[in-house]
């Protein structure tokens, strides 16, 4: 290892170390860390104390622990094959890229560095899991279980790495979407054929060696990595170190130009835009931070700007995909699992997608980007646009309501038709006039007001004290660890009971019209008293809404930023 | 000391460099001066290695930067037109990565000296957070210097600092140049430019518009008057009436 870089990265945590030290002189980081700390040792310090060796649910799940850990496997090999290739594999920062690639050092220098610069995180991620994990396993000691974690970690990052500049070698030559889809759709394929035969809703017969060709490396992998590393002590540790070896051996091999890396491809994609932005004839390029819909926002189209940032984020970063990735795969395991108890098809996609419509509210939101605190850092622009803070809030949160509403009733939709056609809903529920229509109705005025109060309950909490709350992990880089965890259970706490006040009048109010007025409207009366409950509810989200917007009049530019 | 022979820089669709060759000599203060988009990063960054060129080929002394990209990159210092510090480094431990990355604890110049002769001592256990645009700009050319390159690449290297921290700087590079380094700019500030350096080269569209000296620039244009500056020829030469990016010089 170059003596500079290990240097610059032993100085480096150090002085995180150390910043993170000194501003616990703040109460806006002592408080949160406080909490974090707090809460974590009343969670994780009992459990280290009353660890039984005897309930070793690791070695009980054995079986297990290997499907599912080549599954995993075979899911974040194919996320870097597909997702991470934009990077190379080999991410450096600008300031990293613009000095250390006009240095002196090879390129396994900075292989190495890359590799070696990921460990002060891995150390206390494996800390950390360790101590949730110490009760339910039977190691040896605590140092035994941190040095297996960080050795399991250490592979997955290898291999991942491995599997993204794997990928990047081959787009230097080929570089099409059916190539890259390929491994995700070859590896979901393998993973339906692998199911139980009883599991499939009609008669297929399975050739044996059809998914275990494609299983087996993966179990192989697993099984002598992985579960070797958990299982055999040191002689597992071993087997894992050989294949971080190879691992580390390939990242070397693998000719990949350092061209496709961050810097560059982060200019390409910023020229991109720009041109796009330049194409629209509505604004001059701009930096790379503030491209997206301040400049076009100056424009006046502040609707078309909001939704053109939106969809920008969410393409940038590939949420869209992993998200469906993510509820595809729980659908598929859920809903073969149902079938397997002879649940009707339909069934089971309703029982599905009434959760997912439900806490839609909740889940869309941070989708859309909704934590508008990120605006703030362009504040200072925001504050010369002609546009009143009032219309600018509403306009934000508005356009996030309306996106997340409309996904919601689309998925009301089909749950209604598919309850109407198959007719399965208890008898009770009709008695309580439960119908198909009634739900419909009332998740149609209800759901889409319930989404604009959580996004004006969260948001204005983030613009009433931008320092002190959270609404999702890496928004703030540099803002994590336990310090964030208690800025999160702060946040938690507060748009819980922030959205419990709010729903007091409406809630008694609907239960009040439901109980006086059941008779004159008879089946009808439930979407009567939703209605009446949304009405109020709504009342109460615009008054709010309103002193919320208040607040960007009064912020001064960087009081977002917290450290 | 560098030489470079049709250097092109393709991105995608876009040619970024279009067969760009020039020569800067030992001692020598080149100015690379172009309208915005021109190709003057692309240039520096293919220079100093941190992206490869598509066709080309560079020279820093001996060694080509295809070939001998480690002993190539030994010789160079390079300033980003943005400022690019590690967060959590304080100006000294900054200046001692660089010493640590060049290998030259022994024969380089002193932090603290420089960081004296760049007033930045009050600042050296400061993080570049706690840094004004301008301290962070000298931060940045203190380590360009420490390891005293024997080429100098700095893209933009005035912008935001002050009257003093200009003329200072301008003393500093016109020194480093006496002790027989090269030291290639780019800068928008044509004024400064031209009382600086002793050759200028102008490009246009990844292409090279014109390259000499001031005076062989203004002999090469006998339609502007005899004294004109460097502004003057900039814009002559980059207007609409010489866009056909020819070679004038």
């Amino acid at each position: 290892m170059n003596r500079a870089l290990f240097y610059l990265i032993i100085r480096s945590s150090l002085g995180a170390i150390r910043i993170r030290l000194s501003r616990l002189k703040q109460p806006k980081y002592l408080f949160p860390a406080l909490i974090g700390l707090l809460y974590f040792g009343s969670i994780f310090v009992p459990r280290l104390l009353k660890a039984d060796p005897a309930l070793d649910v690791v070695a009980a799940l054995h079986e297990k622990f290997i499907t599912m850990a080549s599954f995993g496997l075979g899911f974040v090999l194919c996320y870097s094959w597909t997702f991470d290739p934009q990077r190379g594999g080999l991410s450096f920062s600008e300031t990293e890229a613009e000095i250390l690639f006009a240095a002196p050092l090879s390129r396994q220098e900075l292989v190495r560095y890359h590799l070696l610069r990921s460990q002060p995180p891995l150390i206390f991620s494996s800390l950390l899991l360790s101590l949730i994990f110490a009760s339910i396993t039977a190691a040896p000691s605590f140092l035994f279980l941190i040095l297996t974690f960080f050795l399991a970690m250490n592979l997955l990052r290898c291999m991942s790495l491995v599997s993204a500049l794997a990928w990047g070698a081959v787009r230097g030559k080929w570089n099409h979407w059916p190539l890259r889809l390929s491994p995700p759709l070859v590896f979901l394929f393998s993973m339906v054929l692998s199911l139980p035969a009883h599991w499939y809703p009609f008669s297929f017969s399975v050739p044996s060696w059809l998914p275990e060709s494609v299983l087996l490396p993966l179990h192989m992998i697993v099984a002598s990595g992985f579960s070797a590393t958990f299982m055999l002590a040191w002689p597992g540790w071993i087997v894992s170190i050989v294949w971080i070896g190879c691992c580390y051996v390939a990242c070397i091999r693998l000719d990949v130009v350092f061209e496709e890396n961050t810097l560059a491809h982060a200019k390409r994609r910023m020229a991109q835009q720009q041109r796009r932005i330049q194409a629209e004839g509505v604004a001059k390029p701009q930096k790379e931070r503030t491209r997206t819909w301040p400049p076009l926002a100056a424009s006046g189209s502040l609707w078309r700007a909001w939704m053109w940032k939106n969809l920008t984020w969410i393409k940038r970063t590939g949420r869209i995909g992993t998200f469906a990735i993510i509820f595809a795969s729980i659908g598929l395991i859920w809903g073969y699992a149902v079938i397997s108890e002879n649940v009707a098809v339909e069934m089971v996609l309703a029982m599905m997608l009434t959760p997912f419509c439900l806490i839609a509210s909740f889940l869309m939101p941070p989708i859309l980007r909704v934590d508008f605190r990120s605006d703030l850092e362009n504040l200072e622009l925001i504050k010369t646009f002609p546009i009143s803070s009032r219309e600018l809030f509403f306009s934000l949160a508005g356009l996030t309501t309306a996106i997340t509403a409309a996904f919601q009733i689309v998925l009301l939709t089909l749950i209604t038709v598919i309850l109407y056609r198959t007719g399965s809903l208890p008898t009770e529920f009709e008695a309580w006039g439960l119908g198909p229509l009634n739900l419909f109705l009332c998740g149609f005025v209800l759901l889409p007001v319930l989404t604009g109060t959580v996004v004006v309950i969260e948001n204005g909490l983030i613009l009433w004290l931008p320092a002190w709350f959270a609404l999702k992990a890496g928004q703030n880089q540099g803002h994590n660890g336990i310090e964030y965890m208690g800025r999160g259970i702060i946040s938690i706490l507060a748009r819980t009971l922030g959205l419990a006040l709010l729903l007091l009048i409406p809630g008694l109010t609907t239960a009040l019209v439901l109980f006086f007025f059941h008779d004159p409207f008879g089946r009808y009366s439930l979407p009567v008293a939703a209605t009446v409950g949304a009405c109020l509810l709504a009342v109460e989200t615009i008054l709010i809404a309103g002193n919320v917007g208040g607040l960007y009049e009064r912020l001064e530019p960087g009081s977002a930023e917290l450290s | 000391m560098i030489k470079i022979e049709g250097l092109s820089k393709i991105y995608a669709e876009t040619i970024a460099v279009d067969g760009l060759s020039f020569q800067v000599n030992e001692g020598e203060i080149l100015g690379l001066v172009g309208p915005n988009g021109a190709g003057k990063t692309t240039t520096m960054r293919c220079i100093t290695g941190i992206i490869p060129a598509t066709s080309g080929e560079i020279h820093v002394g001996p060694y080509s930067i295809k070939d001998h990209a480690l002993e190539a990159k030994q010789q160079m210092a390079f300033v980003p037109a943005e400022v690019r510090l590690f967060d959590h480094l304080t100006v000294r431990e900054h200046l001692l990565f660089f010493q640590r990355l060049y290998s030259t604890q022994e024969s380089g110049l002193s932090p603290d000296g420089l960081l004296d002769e760049l007033s930045l001592t009050e600042k050296k256990h400061q993080l570049p957070g706690a840094l004004s645009r301008g301290m962070k700009q000298k931060l940045m050319i203190a380590c360009a210097l420490i390891h005293m390159p024997k080429v100098l690449i700095m893209d933009e290297p005035f912008t935001g600092l002050d009257p003093h921290a200009i003329r200072l700087m301008r003393t500093l590079l016109e020194a480093h140049a006496r002790t027989g380094a090269v030291v290639v700019i780019s800068s928008h500030l044509l004024g400064m430019v031209e009382g600086l350096v002793s050759k200028v080269l102008i490009i246009q569209h990844g292409r090279r518009v014109a390259y000499g000296s001031l005076a062989e620039l203004q002999d090469g244009m006998p339609e502007l008057r005899a004294d004109a500056g460097l502004e003057e020829i900039f814009i002559e030469l980059t207007s609409g009436i010489r866009q056909n990016g020819e070679q004038v010089l």
